[in-house]
């Protein structure tokens, strides 16, 4: 009788871990079965996190598994505009811009793409209660369908760039349908060349080919998306072959897949700039020879190559070198001589700096980064005290100017594949994140200069020239362009890695073979 | 019945405390919590201020502090946790999906741990002194030693990447599994098998199993009905402190095996500064913690009267 009740109790275990089992494995919510040829599993470096709000991050996944498409594309390659589900654009006043809607598109749901349609999207995306950067009331006033093809979006002062801020993928198109009450449901809205077909909260998403899609017939038959947070285990995934693609690989893991023939691993640079942002409102950084004093006691090039694990560049400037907009300059090698040199001209003793460093740990480099800095301009004589705490807890010294130096990690093209928007809120007089407190009217009327040029060389060569200001006058000291580093196994054909963080899935791509 | 209601006093009283102290979260870490809703949900650094006023208002926290306890705690009493900052759902519809992710891994993980740390503590017990007592003694003290986040990648190592017998990563059915929970076990299988050893030297130098075999039982017989039964109690015991102190989830665990559970989404909310969730997550998992160990305690006084009567007497 005893023993019954021992089995009994160990059975009733066991079955209550299975069953919590079968309730915590949830399914799908809905057909994931693949059609048509090949199959591609992808390892996604984010999770989706705000239920597929198109204001937010969540926006880049939709757009990198090839489901989600905007009117205007941006070419890094040619530094152009491409059309997408607009096909041609332009500026019929200086605060209005009309937009032609592709002819013969359809959602993968079947709801006709319209002008009325995509005018509803945009305007939802427009009064959000946190409007993405490339598209709130500050930049766009109005979005109305002037006719079944024809969208007008209207801007609240003059602006030659709004075709750019309609290339960001905050302002992706979904079907009406996709809007819920608390939600945005992806599934059957897009009008990409993959159709998602079901979601896993949190852990994958399923695509199949879209057949109906308007531009070239996709290869691949269908594509799994999988929501992997650790970078190793992601890495470890396409070794495995449990996937054929991993994003956002970490350098602790390119050792080990640098040794492995049968995956190929690509880096490209990120339009991120991590730089030592110096507080230039008041002594000793008001001063430009301190500030140039301390851009040469730093040596970029080591932490590039031991802080970063080589996954980074060191830094020229604002920009990295392969983008358009950057001046064809080198990087400012460490001397500390001349550091020395510049301090004594300066009129500043070393001895008498204390300065303070902030950090913030969502960057997981920068403790480390705080640490070299503080070395490095110790050889020159100067004590650095390092203060890293949460982004919140530096946040308001950081706004309000009472602070030294600070680390802080900048997408110049947050918004819109263009820089001007980062330029304005962080380097001109009164712009809104202008965190170094730096004012300059001869910067502030270059940057009004580049933002009134329709032509795109015309702006970039102005922007190689702020840039190159920034440096010489080294109102931040930049430290490293981030890198983006994925693998692939060898037989994946036609992956490249964005800069821009759009494109993972493309029509092109295969497996196999 | 004093004994119950003594302890149903303590879970209302410990509920109160942790929920007015998770509570005082964004209000105790630096920073102003209207920016930090808004960071939650954008990531963006550079707000707009009439956006941050204007959450301000909407979120009442322009409030004094005890009102939005006060509203706070009678939504939460109601079961209405308030809508995370980042994805705008309920969020008791996130912790519920991931506490039951949490709950399956930790009981699977003790179930290991059980059923290794039995056998191992018996024999240990059974030879003690002897080479095979040392050898488990030695291995199974290693595995506290053994950090989760060295532990897992090289399971992963040898039975995904080199034997590829198992899947690296992923909560897709009970193969997927495998990996986390063993690895979440050890710990717990080392703590079972040293008390299980050590419950199992009383019983064998016990006099009523002396008793038994001079009834003429043999070893097995006297074992499985006298020993066994009295060398389990301590580890059921411990098998519910470890059930309550595994449900906050393994943050390394879950975030290197893409488990959808408490730990990975507690981190992932500290990491966006979803502070509602937060809330959500930590009372939760005080609440069951603390009803695991009154529902124990109740269960041991059921079992042992001398529990229940030293609570009645005081």
């Amino acid at each position: 009788m005893r023993r019954s009740k021992a089995v009994l109790l160990g059975a009733s275990g066991a079955t209550l871990a299975l069953t919590i089992s079968a309730c915590s494995f949830s399914g799908g919510s809905g057909n994931g079965a693949a059609t048509g040829s090949g199959n591609a599993i992808i390892d996604m470096q984010f999770t989706p996190r705000a239920n597929f709000a198109l204001e937010t991050d969540d926006a880049f996944i939709l757009s990198q598994i090839g489901c989600l498409e905007t009117l205007v594309r941006y070419d890094e390659g040619t530094g152009k505009l491409q059309p997408s589900l607009a096909t041609a654009w332009k500026q019929t006043t200086p605060t209005t811009w009309d937009f032609t809607i592709r002819d013969g598109v359809t959602f993968q749901n079947g709801t006709k793409l319209t002008a009325a349609n995509v005018a509803g999207a945009l305007s939802r995306a427009l009064h959000v209660e946190t409007p993405a950067r490339s598209f709130k009331p500050s930049v766009v006033s109005d979005v109305k369908a002037l006719d079944s093809s024809t969208v007008r979006v209207t801007s609240p002062k003059p602006n030659a760039l709004i075709p750019f801020n309609l290339a960001s993928v905050n302002t992706g198109i979904l079907a009406p349908e996709a809007f819920k009450a608390n939600r945005v449901d992806p599934i059957g809205a897009c009008t990409g060349p993959f159709k998602a077909t079901a979601y896993t909260q949190g852990q994958s998403m399923k695509l199949v080919r879209n057949d109906q899609y308007w531009g070239a017939k996709p290869a691949l038959g269908s594509v799994e998306a999988k929501f992997v947070p650790d970078g190793a285990t992601r890495a470890t995934q396409v070794r495995t072959g449990e996937a054929d693609i991993a994003l956002g690989i970490p350098a602790s893991s390119l050792a080990d897949l640098k040794g492995d023939k049968n995956v190929v691993v690509t880096q490209t640079g990120a339009p991120k700039t991590n730089g030592l942002y110096l507080n230039t409102s008041k002594a000793p950084f008001n001063n430009p020879d301190v500030r140039r004093a301390i851009q040469l006691a730093i040596d970029t090039s080591a932490i590039a190559s031991q802080v970063y694990d080589g996954t980074a560049q060191p830094a020229i400037g604002p920009f990295a070198p392969n983008e358009p907009w950057s001046p064809k300059d080198r990087a400012a090698k460490q001397n500390l001589d001349q550091a020395k040199a510049l301090l004594k001209s300066a009129g500043v003793d070393p001895g008498k700096l204390s300065l303070e460093l902030l950090g913030y740990t969502e960057h997981p480099e920068f403790p480390d980064l705080a640490t070299v800095i503080q070395s490095d301009l110790a050889k020159i004589g100067v004590t650095v005290k390092v203060r890293i705490a949460d982004y919140a807890a530096i946040e308001p010294s950081l706004l309000s100017g009472k602070y030294d130096m600070a680390l802080l990690s900048r997408n110049h093209l947050i918004d819109i594949p263009d820089p001007l928007g980062f330029l304005s809120s962080d380097y001109t007089c009164k712009g809104s994140f202008n965190i170094s407190h730096y004012c300059s009217p001869e910067l502030d009327k270059l940057i009004a200069d580049a933002g009134s040029k329709p032509e795109v060389q015309d702006r970039d060569a102005i922007y190689a020239q702020i840039a190159q200001k920034l440096q010489d006058d080294a109102v931040t000291v930049f430290l490293v362009h981030e890198q983006s580093t994925a693998v692939a196994r060898a037989n994946v054909k036609n992956f490249h890695i964005d800069p821009l963080a759009r494109d993972a899935i493309t029509p092109t791509l295969t497996v196999g073979g | 019945m004093i004994f119950l209601l003594r302890r149903f006093v303590v879970l209302l009283c410990t509920l109160a405390s942790v929920s007015f102290l998770v509570f005082l979260i964004p209000y105790l870490t630096p920073g102003d919590p209207a920016r930090k809703i808004l960071q939650a949900r954008t990531g963006e650094l550079n707000l707009d201020p009439s956006a941050v006023e204007a959450a301000r208002v909407r979120y009442g926290l322009d409030k004094p502090v005890i009102e939005q306890y006060w509203n706070w705690g009678q939504n939460a009493l109601h079961g209405d946790l308030g809508l995370s900052y980042t994805s705008r759902t309920q969020v008791s519809d996130l912790v519920g999906s991931a506490l039951a992710v949490t709950t399956s891994l930790a009981v699977a993980a003790l179930f290991i741990a059980l059923v290794a740390a039995l056998p191992l503590g018996s024999l240990a017990a059974i030879r003690r002194g002897k080479a095979s007592d040392i050898a488990i003694t030695t291995v199974t003290q290693g595995f506290v030693a053994l950090p989760e986040y060295w532990v897992a990648p090289m399971l992963v190592l040898v039975f995904a990447l080199k034997l590829g017998i198992l899947p690296s990563a992923g909560w897709t059915g009970p193969a997927s599994m495998i990996l986390p929970a063993v690895t979440l076990s050890l710990r717990p299988l080392s703590y079972f098998t040293q008390v299980t050893r050590a419950s199992m030297v009383d019983v064998l130098e016990s006099p009523h199993l002396t008793a038994a075999r001079s009834r003429g039982l043999s070893f097995a017989q006297a074992m499985l009905r006298h020993g066994l039964r009295n060398g389990l109690l301590p580890v059921v015991t411990l098998f519910s402190i470890w059930l309550a102190g595994l449900l906050g989830g393994s943050v390394v665990i879950e975030v290197i095996f893409a488990v959808p559970g408490m730990g990975r989404l507690l981190y992932q909310a500290v990491t966006d500064g979803d502070v509602p969730v937060i809330q959500a997550g930590i009372v939760c998992i005080v609440a069951l913690t603390v009803l695991i160990t009154t529902l124990t305690d109740l269960l041991y006084a059921l079992i042992n009267p001398t529990v229940r009567s030293s609570n009645v007497s005081r």
